[in-house]
């Protein structure tokens, strides 16, 4: 087995519940989103040899399983990253921050996700979501503080 | 403070998380070489497990019993662990097409074992794996094999052998390698069959030792690993045969090879780059078409460089390989290929658009959604360029100036 099959296998290992937990948000549910995990994984052993090491590995996968994840639409025309209706799998958990996450843009919505549910540093999610890592950080500063103005007016009505 | 709010909404969503999860690297990797193992499901809780197993037993007809190789009495068999009980007992197989998603399955018993290597394309490291099988309400049977995978067969219904595919003389499932080798098979046999065989390159052939199963099951199962000595391209497995008590082929598996030229090989690049490109691709003869510098897209958010190699490909038409500064990709497609695919190929991946254009386009336009568009002239039916952000449509022009193709992304 070749490093990248390695590779592969250990970020499998090591991030398969974060993968599961933000693919979910954008499949829509934790079955669907685990079949997109599994599919986009061995889309991404499968073509290991096109990754070219400009980017992170990390990154490369990422992209893959979210354009698996999304293809669990099943709407008949795929999905953008822009289009996609990200949300909570369980919004009733907790239904303010459902509610504040409902209100970012979508793409903006999605690196919320990737950056709390999955852990993924700035680098990754750009790479993840194609753009430019400054872009990530001010997407998620701005998020950040819509969701904190949301939160904080949350705590004020407890 | 921003850690502060960062460490509030991180702990909002730590609380709302899934942490539970089933991961599964086996099913990651027959997915990968184009077998799916099986996606379970749950069965309705009304399912009368042991009532099966006695309609099915009862009605059944017993075929197996009396073939050579090793035969086992499935009610004679050990009972499945309570982890392999609920599995199955608890779950449904993915089913073949044409069975139904509510198949009912009955007490699941230990077959056999086998040692073989589940997880490399080339076989390293073997390790001990269980099978077990169990009944069907309505016929057949699902079976899984510990840490590797299963399926579902009805080979007992002859009406349904023409249309679907479990219910075949014989299922197989094989591992094999990027070129095409095989390493593994294994499946399961119909009880009319009186032999299975394995056939070489070299015109050699071997008995592959069968399991017959008893009623209800009344079929064979095998677990084959092909010896290091066919695990060569020189002389590979190249079918598994099923024979019936006449010597009448019943059922034929052959296995090809990948093509040599297709088989992806370490290439040198005028430049000196060394890279993993199919033997068809000429990288000897390549040029780059196309080199820039992106504004962004390299290591760390710096500069990157954007490039686009193309080469001739043996057996007609043009091999290309491209770098847009953190991805890229490449290709190798046939005629047959090109004249399937749109006439404009391609995307943008990382602030670079790359397409391959067919020669009725000789203008590409790409539309911006802040309502700008850029004209790109296609050289030698590649485009690579690059863009502010994802055009959200694209157009092609012909050389009159006419739309002849468009999309939106």
């Amino acid at each position: 087995v070749d490093d990248l099959a390695e590779a592969i296998e250990r970020l499998y290992r090591r991030s398969f519940v974060g993968f599961r937990n933000a693919a979910a948000t954008v499949s829509g549910d934790y079955e669907s989103a685990r079949d997109a995990v599994q599919e986009g994984f061995a889309r991404a052993y499968r073509s290991r040899r096109q990754f070219r090491g400009e980017g992170s590995l990390e990154g490369w996968v990422w992209r893959i399983v979210l354009r698996a994840a999304l293809e669990q639409h099943a709407t008949g025309s795929p999905l953008s990253l822009d289009e996609v209706d990200a949300g909570l799998v369980e919004p009733e958990r907790d239904p303010a921050l459902a509610e504040a996450l409902s209100k970012l843009p979508p793409r903006r919505r999605l690196m919320v996700f990737l950056r709390y549910f999955a852990d993924l540093d700035y680098a990754t999610i750009a790479e993840a979501c194609e753009v430019e890592e400054g872009t990530v950080a001010a997407t998620l500063a701005q998020a950040r503080a819509e969701l904190a103005t949301t939160l904080e007016r949350e705590g004020a009505r407890r | 403070m921003t850690e502060t709010i960062d460490q509030l909404i991180q702990a909002r969503f730590t609380a709302v998380a899934n942490p539970a999860g089933a991961s599964d690297w086996d099913d990651v990797l027959a997915r990968a070489r184009g077998r799916r193992a099986p996606v379970l499901r749950r069965l309705p809780a009304r399912v009368a497990l042991a009532a099966a197993v006695v309609v099915l037993a009862a009605t059944v007809t017993a075929v197996a019993l009396g073939l050579p190789g090793r035969v086992v009495d499935f009610f004679e068999a050990p009972t499945a662990p309570q982890s392999v009980k609920a599995f199955f007992g608890g779950h449904n197989a993915a089913l073949p097409s044409g069975v139904r998603p509510d198949t009912k399955l009955g007490q699941p018993r230990k077959i056999m074992t086998a040692t073989f290597d589940a997880g490399h394309l080339s076989p390293t490291h073997p390790s001990l794996h269980k099978l077990y099988v169990a009944p069907r309400t309505g016929g057949g049977f699902c079976y899984i094999w510990t840490r590797f995978g299963g399926s579902c067969a009805d080979p007992l219904n002859p009406a349904k052998a023409r249309t679907d595919p479990a219910a075949r003389a014989v299922g197989l499932q094989w591992l094999v390698d990027d070129n095409g080798l095989v390493s593994f098979v294994t499946g399961w046999v119909r009880g009319d069959s009186k032999t299975l065989v394995a056939h070489f390159a070299d015109g050699a052939t071997a008995a592959i030792p069968v399991t017959w199963v008893s009623a209800p099951i009344s079929a064979g199962f095998f677990a084959y690993v092909v010896p290091p000595s066919h695990f060569t391209r020189a002389d590979p497995l190249t079918a598994v045969v099923a024979l019936d008590a006449n010597g009448i082929v019943v059922s034929r598996q052959p296995f090809a090879l990948t093509k040599r030229l297709d088989e992806d090989v370490m290439q040198t690049l005028p430049d000196g780059r060394k890279i993993a490109l199919p033997r068809r691709a000429q990288a000897a003869r390549a040029h780059e078409l196309f080199s820039f510098r992106t504004a962004k897209g390299g290591a760390r958010g710096g500069r990157g460089r954007a490039y686009l190699w193309v080469m001739p490909r043996t057996g007609g038409g043009v091999c290309f390989l491209y770098g847009t500064g953190r991805g890229g990709g490449e290709g190798c497609p046939s005629r047959y290929w090109l004249a399937h695919v749109p006439a404009i190929d391609g995307d943008s991946l990382n602030g670079v658009f790359f397409a391959q254009v067919k020669p009725e386009i000789a203008t590409v336009v790409l539309r911006f959604r802040n309502g700008s568009s850029e004209r790109i002239t296609p050289v030698d039916g590649f485009v690579l360029h690059a863009v502010p952000s994802r055009p959200v449509s694209v157009v092609g022009l012909s050389r009159s100036g006419k739309a002849i193709y468009s999309r939106r992304n």
